[in-house]
């Protein structure tokens, strides 16, 4: 039997092994591909069946893009595809670029507000500390959809619905728990020593900050900076809720109400899918490494 | 006044005493040791110097001004950390230039200055390097640096060699001395205080100009290292002090014709001047003690001669130098320290010969020792 | 206990400590404590869209969710809906997870592809693969419909979005593969801190690899499982709801109306602001509940630890 041997189980193994791999990479990547897929391809192909899968040359357009980035019906589109680009799908850019402005402000105030106060709590033992953080931890665990009601209220009395401040102010707030936890966790495991050696060389607290916490610290800076801004740009119940019109609405918002549509071309509500979808997945796979840590920091291994 | 001193330093961490109501005082040129097993509360102490950490009671006090509240980046202390602590994102040369440039000083005397630093430790062609491109031994000397540069109050060294293999350590050692050495001389006697803390002896003996030997936050002496190996003044530092370790035996000290003796079960040994003296300070004729002596101290004697004690080898050791036996005399066990050109076996039968002038002599209640302090 | 040495020095590092970190509790207070404050507030009240300072009725929004035969039946079964949802979503991430994690964990050459292709679903925001996925099970053009009519498994294209039988599994499945990757990040670091010597162990004392699995893999994983379980409650709790809102609208009938969707549907469909506000409280109620099982009645050290400290 072929079992009963190491080689033969060991061949065994590798064909299930490459089986099983094969079967999850397929479940993970098939439905991005087809999404870029569709994004290329004309009107007309999407409603073939059977789709293509691999689209040729005379399904491939650009048109979609054409039409999301200037709001110019392509003049070779035929007539029914003109009807269902409606003009939601130029918000498309703007949004994303919305989202992002939004997503870059709150990272920048996680890394500026929420790095040395995860380097207070790792460090330092003073009053409250302890309640201090718990309540922090505690609102990680509160759903958004709880305080939205109450949220959507608040903004309306203070006339802040509908604006970038708000969102950038809630996005922060959601976001600086968890980016104190990580970091927090990230502090643990890089030894004192080099604050002591600092203090005793003649720092004080800035220059300590700048010249060696934060060198030491930028792997974990770096992951937690991205989970804040992954977070704020794909945020959806907040940014749904309490935007309006394009002056604040991020690209969640604008892809949701887009993809509505009954009628609404299929190719660009894929096209604006695939665009949304750039900027986060590039940020994952420039920073994967600091990613992949930073997700497991805080387990304590 | 001492340069450095403190004052009845007591640190209590919640739940326990780390030191105790400590007194130290060094000069200038000192090099004190802080000498003692793990969890003595050494460390702890070197931090408070630092103003690492703050002493729940007592006084640090630099050149005549109490330092307790000035925090640790305005002391002009230098400290070299177990794990070193260099910089991992600086180069060798930034290491060591990082205090100057904290207190901007013009770029080409912290070239000069650093040059300097690094060639007395020899690092001088490794400033472009990162530490992560060292050797143990390399980075030991950049942290040496990184002190030396400042040419501070006081050296800070927590036990600086113990992440070296043992050979390298023992070549450290001699350099740390030899470093030293030329740093007192160059500035006549009043360059900066070394305290280093360590929990090895062979360290302290060799470095140390004055040792702290330290037990449960206090210290439980302090005197130089050949004081310190040959009148201990109680029984912590008898035993921590020296390897192996003395042997102590639980018995009587008494006067017999004029002579002192140490009676332990049924068996006797001449106790000599030091019992005499002892005895005499007690003003008694029959003191219950504790008698101790080192393995280097037992004699083998050959023959029946008066006086010598029956043994039995039970284990032999060959150390090169000397041999190691555990004796057995009448159920106690010893250790002793032999020459090795005497041909022995394990399970013979010996006589042992107990030397007089080398006996300690302890209260056993208090455990200290009986004889009158020298000091 | 302490010394003026000390409560001097405590005083200034607390003074200190607060200077740094009341930035981030300013944001916290007002952007999340003060909404939820204000949110059992709205909850007391009989608040509707254009009667903005609502009247006090203290618990009849509560009495009504789960009394009045208008709003009820409706609350019970979007529970009945959540709990379901919840409970095989939990299961079907951890099961799932834990065995990618099992193949990285294997390293061979291609699991870090299969990292990286992880990262993917992970970094792509919530709704936006709640779009892709409506687009997939597009009952017209949807590739899902082409590729079971490619293999003979279906004769028609099928419209699962509008289909009370599929709805939900249609939403389960798209969130599956959304928060998978991130239990087995978790799940792969958990193993990669078991030494193979105790597998090696496990070996010799003729351990199969499926026991070895349970009396070994299991036990030594317990914390990160336990966290995963927590993560994951929290998550699938909640989370769907960009996937309900785009894909199904709480539909067909009320097949997807989870609670999370319900709250909304009453707050910004029916302005109903009062009542939503208490079906958020509900909510949040269901979530601590489980945070609580899971921490400390699933966890028998903690409950040893108590029966010894009285």
């Amino acid at each position: 039997m072929i079992f009963n041997t190491i080689s033969g189980r060991r061949r065994a193994k590798k064909i299930l092994v490459l089986l099983v791999s094969i079967v999850v990479l397929l479940y993970l990547l098939a439905p991005i591909y087809w999404v870029v897929v569709s994004s290329f391809q004309k009107e007309i192909a999407l409603q073939d069946r059977p789709p293509h899968y691999f689209p040729s040359a005379e399904v491939f357009t650009t048109n979609h893009y054409y039409f999301i980035f200037t709001g110019v019906i392509p003049p070779n589109s035929t007539i029914m595809l003109q009807s269902m680009y409606t003009m939601r799908g130029t918000l498309v850019y703007p949004a994303i670029i919305n989202s992002i402005i939004i997503a870059s402000i709150v990272t920048i105030i996680n890394v500026v507000v929420g790095f040395p106060a995860a380097h207070i709590f790792a460090r330092y033992r003073f009053f409250g500390d302890r309640k201090v953080f718990l309540l922090l931890l505690a609102t990680r665990l509160l759903p958004s959809i709880s305080i939205v009601v109450a949220m959507y209220i608040l903004l309306l009395r203070l006339d802040l619905l509908d604006t970038k401040l708000a969102l950038v102010g809630i996005y922060s707030a959601i976001t600086l728990p968890f980016t104190i936890w990580i970091l927090r966790a990230y502090f643990h495991n890089i030894p004192v020593e080099f604050e002591e050696a600092a203090r005793l060389d003649g720092c004080r607290y800035i220059r300590m900050m700048t010249k060696v916490v934060v060198p030491l610290a930028r792997p974990g800076l770096i992951a937690a900076a991205i989970f804040a801004f992954m977070a704020s740009y794909g945020e959806f119940v907040f940014a749904t809720i309490l935007t309006q019109t394009i002056r604040s609405q991020t690209q969640t918002a604008v892809l949701a109400s887009l993809s509505q549509g009954m009628s609404t071309s299929r190719g660009m509500i894929a096209a604006a899918a695939t665009l949304s979808i750039l900027p986060p997945l590039l940020l994952a796979i420039v920073f994967r490494k600091h990613i992949l840590e930073g997700l497991t920091a805080r387990l304590g291994l | 006044m001492a340069f450095l001193r403190l004052e009845s330093i007591t640190k209590r961490f919640p739940g326990c005493l780390a030191v105790d109501r400590l007194d130290l005082d060094a000069d200038e040129g000192d090099f004190v040791v802080l000498l003692g097993p793990s969890g003595c509360g050494k460390t702890t102490t070197l931090r408070i110097i630092a103003g690492l950490e703050i002493q729940t009671d007592g006084q640090v006090i630099l050149g005549g001004r109490d330092i307790s509240d000035v925090p640790p980046e305005r002391r002009d202390m230098a400290m070299v950390f177990q794990n070193l602590a260099l910089y991992p994102h600086m180069t060798v040369f930034d290491n060591i230039a990082f205090y100057l440039r904290n207190i901007r000083r013009p770029k080409d005397e912290i070239r000069d200055r650093v040059a300097k630093a690094a060639n007395r430790v020899q690092i001088g062609e490794l400033l472009d390097r990162y530490p992560d491109q060292l050797s143990g031994g390399q980075r030991q000397r950049v942290a040496l640096a990184r002190a030396l540069v400042r040419s501070p109050k006081v050296f800070l060294l927590d036990e600086p060699l113990a992440a070296l293999d043992a050979k390298l350590r023992a070549g450290m050692r001699s350099e740390f001395k030899l470093l030293h050495k030329s740093l007192v001389e160059e500035a006549g006697g009043v360059s900066g205080t070394f305290i280093y803390v360590t929990h090895d002896q062979v360290e302290a003996l060799t470095l140390g100009t004055r040792i702290a030997v330290m037990n449960e936050g206090r210290i439980a002496q302090i005197a130089s290292p050949s004081d310190l190996y040959r009148r201990p003044r109680n029984i912590f530092t008898a035993t921590f002090v020296g390897s192996p370790e003395m042997n102590l035996l639980e018995g009587k000290l008494q006067r017999a014709n004029g002579d002192a003796v140490f009676r332990f079960r049924n068996l006797e040994v001449d106790a000599g001047a030091k019992g005499l003296a002892a005895l005499g300070r007690a003003k008694e004729e029959t003191i219950p003690a504790i008698m101790g002596i080192r393995p280097e101290s037992i004699h083998l004697v050959r023959g029946e001669t008066l006086k010598a004690l029956d043994a039995e080898i039970v284990t032999l050791e060959l150390l090169g130098q000397s041999n190691l036996l555990m004796l057995k005399i009448d159920d106690l066990p010893l250790t002793c320290l032999a020459n090795p050109d005497i041909a022995l076996r394990e399970n013979e039968r010996i006589a042992v010969r107990f030397e007089a002038e080398s006996m300690h002599f302890f209260d056993p209640k208090t455990e200290e020792s009986l004889l009158v302090d020298e000091e | 206990m302490q010394s003026p040495y000390e409560r001097k020095r405590f005083r200034q590092t607390s003074l200190f400590a607060y200077r740094i970190i009341l930035p981030s509790l300013v944001f916290i207070l007002f952007f999340i404590a003060y909404p939820l404050l204000y949110s059992f507030i709205v909850a007391f009240k009989e608040y509707k869209y254009g009667v903005p300072t609502g009247k006090i009725i203290w618990f009849q929004n509560f009495i009504d969710i789960f009394t009045k035969s208008t709003v009820a039946p409706g609350f019970y079964n979007s529970l009945v809906v959540t709990m379901k949802f919840t409970l095989v979503a939990v299961v079907a991430v951890v099961v799932i997870s834990l065995a990618i994690a099992l193949l990285i964990n294997q390293q061979f050459r291609g699991s870090g592809l299969i990292k990286v292709a992880l990262l993917l679903p992970y970094a792509i925001p919530g709704a936006v693969s709640a779009v892709i996925w409506a687009w997939i099970y597009d009952p017209s053009f949807g590739v899902m419909n082409g590729v079971l009519n490619g293999l003979g498994i279906i004769d028609e294209y099928i419209t699962v979005a509008a289909d009370p039988r599929w709805a939900l599994w249609a939403i389960l499945f798209a969130y599956v593969w959304k928060f998978v990757p991130y239990s087995t990040f978790l799940f792969a670091a958990g193993l990669a801190t078991i030494p193979s010597s105790v597998y090696e162990a496990a070996r010799m004392d003729r351990a199969g690899s499926i026991r070895a699995f349970f009396k070994v893999t299991l036990p030594l994983l317990r914390p990160v499982l336990q966290m995963v379980l927590v993560i994951q409650t929290i998550f699938a709790l909640v989370m769907h709801f960009g996937l309900v809102f785009v894909i199904t609208q709480g539909g067909p009938g009320d097949a997807t109306r989870t609670l999370a969707w319900l709250v909304y549907v009453e707050s910004f469909t029916f302005t109903r602001f009062g009542r939503g506000a208490a079906m958020a409280i509900i909510l949040a109620l269901i979530m601590i509940v489980f945070i609580y099982l899971y921490l400390v009645v699933l966890n028998p050290e903690r409950r040893l630890k108590r029966r010894e400290a009285p």
